[in-house]
């Protein structure tokens, strides 16, 4: 899936950290989402908080929202916290901000941010 | 004078060239040197002949001389013995009565007679008792030897030369004896004769013939004062022999090289002789020779003059069996390279003219159901005779009815002729046929009323082999055009278009071949704007290599669609070859205009050269070589990838525009990198260039030639709508976008905002379906215009979030959009302004005049 896409998955106590590198679109949105559900169904603990953190992604378009907006849904409604942490390119925040999600998403400066 | 046409059979050379002449020639030669040895031995044998003979003659001539020198003598001596006889029987005499003898002697000898020194009479004591002279000298002469020689014979005695003893003359004396009447001696009478006082003697006895000597018992030369002659052996010799001659001897005076004759008179046993330098005596004899010798040199000269000139006739003859000879040779030579009818035309005209340079020669060929003429003479003048399309026509007409000689005074056709200038006379004219077919007409006009049998052969032999040559220049004419029509057929019809990429090709087929060639080229402009181009080159030639070659194209069209990299699709070319293929080379190169990336690979062929137009620089591609194909495994087939200058040449080729007997291939790489450098990117302008420097090509040459200019293009890609075309459509555009003024993050807005535009297409507009998605972008005026379109349906949706944000980022990020929906899908067009900033640069790129 995408040329140079990626999602670490990473877990620490109750938290499940999902770093993505490369870029979020139509074709990677969904194994973003995949990627995420996958890591919660492997934790044998309650995971209480996931973190994505998109500091190394390079392009987000509206789809990657859209993925992002259902995921926070679907974790809200089993409980989940979802967290993000701030994209390091200017564009791609710009795409938060234009579309005012900051407020609906939690968006963290950094993974500590995030973590705490 | 008709000519005898060789009818029913060919000309052979023999007709034209008498092969026996040189031979003649030299036995003639041969001949002419063994008659004037003949000639020259037999004339100096008569000469010498005559010469001994003539010398012989002399000599006996000289002979005869001295025998009638001796008989002369003789008979004068036997007349002087006889007149002292008759005085002797005088009775005064026997009677001894002394005073009446003086008196008888005084008057019958005066000083006028025979005996100019005197007649006396000696008696037996030696004292003279009377003489002719008064007193009579009182001298004893018993001391004499004549004196006592006729006392004591009783014989008359003629001595030798001696010196009187009263005068000291030198004289000689004739001497007889006297009787008494009773027969006894009583003395002598004794007459001398001075030799010196007598000039006129020697003339007498010589018969005015120089150098005779006589020579008296004792060896004294009478008539040269008594001198004794110094050579005795000569002198011992005559002495023995009597008579004879010598020649080449030592003469009485002891000098060399004489001629001596002698002869001997019995009474008084003198010699005469004749002795004279051997030159004197045979002068005349020499002066026959000398003078016979030079009539025969003389003769000669003659004869070798006139053998000569023999010579040199029949020499000129057999030069002009070589001129035709080598007429012939060079015709079949030269038909050997003439290719095309005009050719063959071309070369009968220039040898026949060299053959008969002081004739016209007019080559006709059959063009339709016409005969196109042309004339040429070596002689200017008679040139301008036939420098009219009339009398050409007339000519070639006339000739068609040939073989013939038509006097231009007689032929009602060729009255255009008559004045034409240059005195021409006749014209010989004949067909050139190829069974009933008239191919042609060759005719000769000369001053010369007829032509020899030769020439006609000549001529005959002219039209055969132009016969032979236009048979095969037409068909090779016919089948050089099949194949030429059938290598364009191969070829593409048409090279893709697009801005900023122009494409040239050229395919020059090899002049000589009549075969189809196995070069090709071809390119392919892919939906996505990606374009693929090859160059191949298959080995050998005719149908064979034109069907794998088609089959390769082919291969190469479909893969080229199917897969980005080159290497992929001559991979796939690899394996639709079939076992034991002839071996090809191929270069394959694609070219992305909006990433201004190259890939490309070859297998077994030459370099493309890449040149970039802004640094002139020239680039190899030699990277990513392979064995050719039916040698390679699909494995062994990589490529390579290179950045393309923004404004830039790629120059792709097959071998036969380098490769040229005798040069480096890497030379002439590079001499084709420097016409590259200098010249417009015109395919065909560039073969001839290349032609130009390293000369006309040996093989079929197919050159392909792309000029991209970055600046100049139109982003305009069509892809399937599928969500994993996004990333790389992106990737693309932004590279398109960073050549137009969008900085990183200002590409990565629009790039954005086109993705949502994408989106909408991809997600929506087939529902599904397989569907394609089409978006181009270009810079005008400083604005940027984007448009994405489908041809999907545009189905009103209920207002969502998540579409609502997709839009919002477009109207955000761009400065204007809009979106037009009808049957045939959906047009989406965003705008922006290409950032202020670095407006002016791209202004004066894309107009120039505006300055």
């Amino acid at each position: 899936v995408g040329d140079g896409f990626r999602v670490d998955l990473l877990r620490r106590r109750d938290c499940l950290i999902a770093s993505v590198v490369g870029e979020i679109d139509l074709e990677t949105a969904p194994a973003l989402v995949e990627a995420v559900e996958s890591g919660l169904a492997r934790g044998s603990d309650r995971t209480a908080r996931v973190v994505i953190d998109l500091a190394e992604v390079e392009f987000l378009d509206s789809s990657g929202l859209n993925a992002l907006v259902g995921l926070e849904k679907l974790l809200a409604g089993d409980g989940v916290e979802l967290r993000l942490v701030s994209p390091a390119d200017r564009v791609v925040r710009q795409v938060f901000e234009i579309t005012q999600l900051t407020e609906t998403l939690r968006v963290a400066a950094s993974l500590d941010e995030a973590l705490g | 004078v008709s000519p005898e046409p060789l009818r029913g059979r060919s000309a052979r050379i023999e007709d034209f060239v008498g092969l026996r002449s040189a031979e003649l020639r030299r036995k003639l030669a041969v001949g002419l040197a063994l008659g004037v040895v003949v000639v020259a031995a037999v004339a100096t044998v008569v000469a010498w002949k005559l010469y001994v003979d003539a010398k012989a003659r002399d000599l006996s001539d000289l002979r005869g001389r001295t025998v009638a020198v001796g008989a002369l003598l003789q008979q004068s001596f036997s007349g002087d013995v006889k007149t002292l006889q008759a005085v002797s029987v005088a009775p005064a005499v026997v009677k001894g009565n002394d005073r009446a003898v003086h008196r008888y002697l005084a008057r019958a000898f005066p000083k006028t007679s025979t005996f100019s020194a005197g007649v006396g009479w000696i008696g037996r004591d030696g004292h003279v008792r009377a003489s002719s002279v008064s007193p009579t000298p009182r001298i004893d002469l018993l001391r004499r030897l004549y004196v006592r020689r006729v006392l004591a014979t009783g014989k008359p005695f003629i001595t030798g030369g001696l010196v009187g003893l009263r005068r000291h003359d030198e004289i000689l004396v004739v001497a007889v004896p006297t009787f008494d009447a009773r027969k006894r001696v009583t003395g002598l009478l004794a007459g001398g004769i001075v030799l010196k006082a007598r000039p006129e003697s020697r003339r007498a006895v010589d018969l005015g013939f120089g150098s005779l000597e006589v020579i008296d018992r004792n060896g004294r030369m009478l008539l040269t004062g008594l001198g004794r002659v110094s050579n005795r052996q000569l002198l011992d010799v005559m002495r023995r022999r009597g008579s004879g001659t010598a020649t080449g001897v030592d003469g009485l005076d002891g000098s060399g090289d004489h001629v001596v004759v002698w002869s001997t008179v019995p009474q008084p046993r003198w010699l005469i002789a004749i002795d004279r330098p051997t030159g004197s005596v045979f002068g005349a004899a020499r002066r026959a020779l000398e003078l016979q010798l030079g009539s025969i040199v003389a003769a000669l000269l003659i004869l070798f003059a006139l053998g000569l000139l023999l010579l040199r006739r029949t020499g000129r003859q057999s030069a002009g069996d070589d001129t035709r000879r080598d007429a012939w040779t060079r015709l079949t030579r030269r038909l050997g390279s003439a290719a095309t009818p005009p050719e063959v035309a071309e070369v009968l005209l220039t040898t026949l003219a060299d053959a008969f340079p002081d004739g016209i020669a007019v080559v006709g060929i059959a063009s339709g159901d016409r005969l196109r003429a042309s004339a040429r003479s070596r002689t200017s003048r008679l040139g301008r005779a036939t420098a009219d399309a009339a009398r050409l026509d007339a000519i070639v007409r006339v000739a068609a009815r040939g073989p013939k000689t038509w006097p231009i005074a007689r032929e009602p056709d060729l009255v255009v002729l008559r004045g034409a200038g240059g005195r021409l006379q006749a014209l010989h004219g004949l067909p050139i046929r190829e069974g009933s077919a008239l191919l042609g007409t060759l005719a000769l006009v000369t001053r010369a009323p007829a032509l020899d049998q030769r020439d006609w052969a000549l001529l005959e032999s002219f039209a055969d082999l132009g016969a032979q040559a236009l048979q095969r220049a037409w068909r090779f004419a016919r089948e050089h055009d099949l194949a030429v029509r059938l290598q364009r057929s191969l070829l593409p019809g048409a090279l893709p278009e697009l801005d900023g990429l122009e494409l040239d090709a050229h395919y020059l087929a090899g002049a000589v071949a009549v075969e189809v060639g196995g070069d090709w080229y071809d390119a392919v402009r892919r939906p996505d704007g990606i374009v693929q181009i090859c160059v191949g080159d298959v080995s050998g030639r005719g149908i064979g290599a034109a069907t794998v070659m088609g089959t390769q194209r082919s291969t190469f069209r479909a893969y080229a669609y199917e897969c980005d990299s080159p290497a992929a699709i001559v991979q796939r070319m690899v394996r639709h070859l079939e076992e034991d293929s002839q071996m090809i080379t191929v270069a394959a190169v694609g070219i992305d205009p909006y990433t201004a990336e190259l890939t490309y690979t070859r297998a077994g062929h030459p370099p493309p050269l890449l040149l970039d137009l802004t640094t002139g620089r020239v680039d190899r591609l030699d990277g990513a070589g392979a064995p050719p194909l039916g040698v390679a495994e699909a494995g062994e087939i990589v490529e390579e990838r290179v950045r393309l200058p923004d404004r830039a040449v790629l120059a792709m080729y097959t071998d036969g525009l380098i490769e040229r007997r005798g040069l480096n291939i890497d030379d002439s790489i590079d001499v084709f990198a420097a016409v590259l450098e200098s010249s417009d990117p015109d395919a065909a302008e560039l073969v001839s260039a290349v032609a130009e420097r390293l000369g006309e090509p040996d093989d079929d040459v197919a050159l392909l030639v792309v000029a991209f200019d970055a600046d100049r293009t139109r982003f305009e890609v069509e892809l399937p709508a599928e969500p994993a075309v996004l990333a790389g459509l992106r990737r693309r555009l932004r590279s398109w976008l960073s050549r137009r003024g969008f900085d990183d993050e200002e590409a990565s807005e629009v790039m954005l905002a086109v993705s949502e535009a994408c989106n909408n297409a991809v997600e929506h507009a087939y529902d599904g379906a397989q569907g394609v998605l089409r978006v181009s972008a270009e810079v005008q005026s400083g604005r940027l215009e984007v448009v994405v379109e489908d041809r999907g349906r545009w189905r009103e949706t209920k207002p969502s979030p998540d579409r609502g944000r997709g839009m919002l980022l477009i109207r955000r990020l761009m400065d204007s959009a809009e979106f037009h929906s009808d049957q045939g899908g959906t047009r989406a067009i965003l705008r922006k302004r290409v950032p202020s900033r670095r407006l002016r640069g791209q202004e004066r790129l894309a107009a120039p005049a505006r300055g």
